[in-house]
């Protein structure tokens, strides 16, 4: 029986490394794929993945609701994206290798041709609107949740992930999918 | 993936977002490398709290001492500034066949730090750098000085040369 | 076990010595007035406590750039005044990058009391990022008094690094 994370960090506050071990290995995927689309390629994810496991640790016993974990974790994750964004100062331009794309088998090469025009397409947002698109509808938070785990506005948010759609539908209009 | 309790985000009402969505949505493996070095960086921090100095012999006043001469003979970034951090320098220069940087960082040394090609015209290179504020300049084939458009324009310009300052936190 | 009063009685007696080389890479590219007279202010920086690394900088820079020695050595002298402004609005117990970036802000035009003010709004915390972050809003054209009280609220609020560095990205 697996167990849950609460109980996880409980165990790794007292102590036992081993399951804060587990606790990653049950998030690493999924705040991953987040970083990873925000970033823009795999190298940065890492590093901003990695960053923020330790910084979770040493916070640990901040994390008022060890039940919800995972949420705490991914705050700390986006903001980890948001400064290791700055500090590289990636911004448009940004070219998403085919490594750093989901595998698949099969029609590879329109697959990936339109895999990559999405990576194309978001690495030319704005940040604030490539997260805030990410979090409504990858991560498919309310506004509210998105309001309180980046610090703007609800009305703010709302526009950034209009603009944001607005100009991916438009970047990717032509483009024809696998 | 959801974190929230209660009802989940609708959809995005045309298909060409869903499309996107969806394409987003996909999973991905990480490697567990990464698990790894987190519990190492852990590991690491958690034996250097409470280590005890390492020449207890030698009094404080003594250490403290010959660290501020010695610090005063060596060249040095500020000891309190922290760990380095990696920063990465780009430059679209599509007409060119070199680039190099020079600033603070390298001692103004026109051959010490090139950058290289990553495709579309683009020029890159990957550094290391102490928090801190340096000032730098590119070199387009040997010959003219080029800022860089994606940093603030350094406030000083005592030399004519176009030049960005970059700080690193 | 020696003992840590000789070792320091022998930093104490040979430390001067030391202190006195000259920078080898001020040798070896400048020329020997201009490596001497930047050595100088190398020197007197070190012994009013500000830092010596941005003046060595800014002599290397010049000679990349292909300054007159005379050029190098106004724009060394112009940067020691700087240093010394900053060391007095930040005070003794700034770090070299406080100072150094204090510097940079007294030549975009920040006035000294400002920095003054800024260390009192987030004393205890480095001020070197709220500092460059006040620079490159005054250098973008950024008017001051707005500039200010943007860096000032966030200093006044405690807030981090990143908030500060965020003012500087558009909406």
């Amino acid at each position: 029986m697996t167990e849950s994370d609460a109980a996880l960090v409980a165990r790794t506050l007292a102590g036992d490394l081993d399951a804060f071990a587990g606790l990653m290995a049950r998030y690493r995927n999924s705040l991953g794929l987040y970083a990873l689309h925000m970033l823009g390629n795999r190298e940065d994810a890492e590093e901003a993945l990695q960053d923020g496991f330790v910084r979770a640790y040493w916070a640990l016993a901040s994390c008022r609701e060890p039940e919800r974990f995972g949420a705490w974790l991914f705050r700390i994750v986006v903001n980890r994206c948001r400064t290791v964004r700055r500090r590289l100062r990636r911004h448009d331009h940004l070219t998403l290798l085919p490594a750093d794309l989901p595998g698949r088998r099969g029609d590879v090469s329109e697959t990936l041709g339109w895999r990559e025009e999405i990576g194309r397409a978001l690495a030319r947002l704005r940040p604030h609107y490539r997260e805030a698109f990410l979090l409504r509808y990858v991560e498919e938070m309310e506004y509210d949740e998105i309001a309180r785990l980046t610090g703007a506005k609800e009305p703010a948010v709302r526009m950034r992930v209009k603009r944001a759609s607005d100009q991916l539908r438009k970047l990717l209009r032509d483009v024809r999918a696998g | 993936m959801t974190f929230v309790q209660g009802d989940r985000a609708p959809e995005p009402a045309d298909e060409t977002l869903r499309r996107i969505a969806a394409e987003l949505r996909r999973p991905i493996a990480f490697d567990a490398t990464i698990d790894t070095a987190a519990l190492q960086a852990i590991r690491a921090g958690r034996r250097s709290t409470g280590r005890r100095g390492v020449w207890p012999w030698l009094g404080a006043a003594a250490a403290a001492l010959a660290a501020s001469i010695l610090l005063a003979v060596v060249p040095h970034r500020d000891p309190a500034g922290g760990p380095p951090r990696a920063v990465l320098l780009r430059l679209v220069a599509p007409a060119s066949s070199t680039v190099t940087v020079v600033g603070d960082f390298n001692d103004w040394n026109p051959s010490a730090t090139p950058l290289a090609p990553s495709g579309a015209g683009e020029w890159t290179v990957r550094l290391r750098l102490p928090p801190g504020r340096y000032r730098y300049t590119f070199l387009v084939d040997g010959r003219e000085w080029q800022r860089d458009p994606t940093e603030p324009p350094a406030p000083d310009d005592d030399y004519g040369a176009p030049m960005s300052v970059i700080t690193v936190s | 076990m020696r003992s840590p009063a000789l070792l320091a009685t022998a930093l104490l007696l040979f430390g001067p010595a030391l202190l006195n080389a000259q920078d080898r890479r001020l040798a070896e590219r400048l020329d020997p007035i201009t490596a001497g007279a930047v050595q100088h202010l190398v020197d007197s920086a070190r012994t009013a406590r500000l830092p010596t690394e941005p003046l060595v900088q800014k002599a290397l820079e010049g000679n990349t750039l292909g300054a007159s020695g005379e050029r190098i050595r106004a724009a060394v002298a112009a940067l020691y005044g700087q240093l010394g402004r900053a060391r007095a609005a930040l005070g003794g117990s700034a770090t070299d990058a406080e100072v150094t970036a204090g510097a940079g802000a007294i030549r975009a035009g920040v006035p000294a009391d400002t920095l003054q003010r800024l260390r009192t709004l987030r004393s205890g915390r480095s001020l070197v990022v709220p500092i460059s972050v006040l620079t490159d809003l005054m250098t973008e054209g950024t008017p001051p008094d707005r500039a200010y009280r943007s860096v000032f609220d966030l200093a006044r609020d405690g807030r981090p690094d990143d908030d500060f560095l965020a003012l500087r990205e558009k909406p």
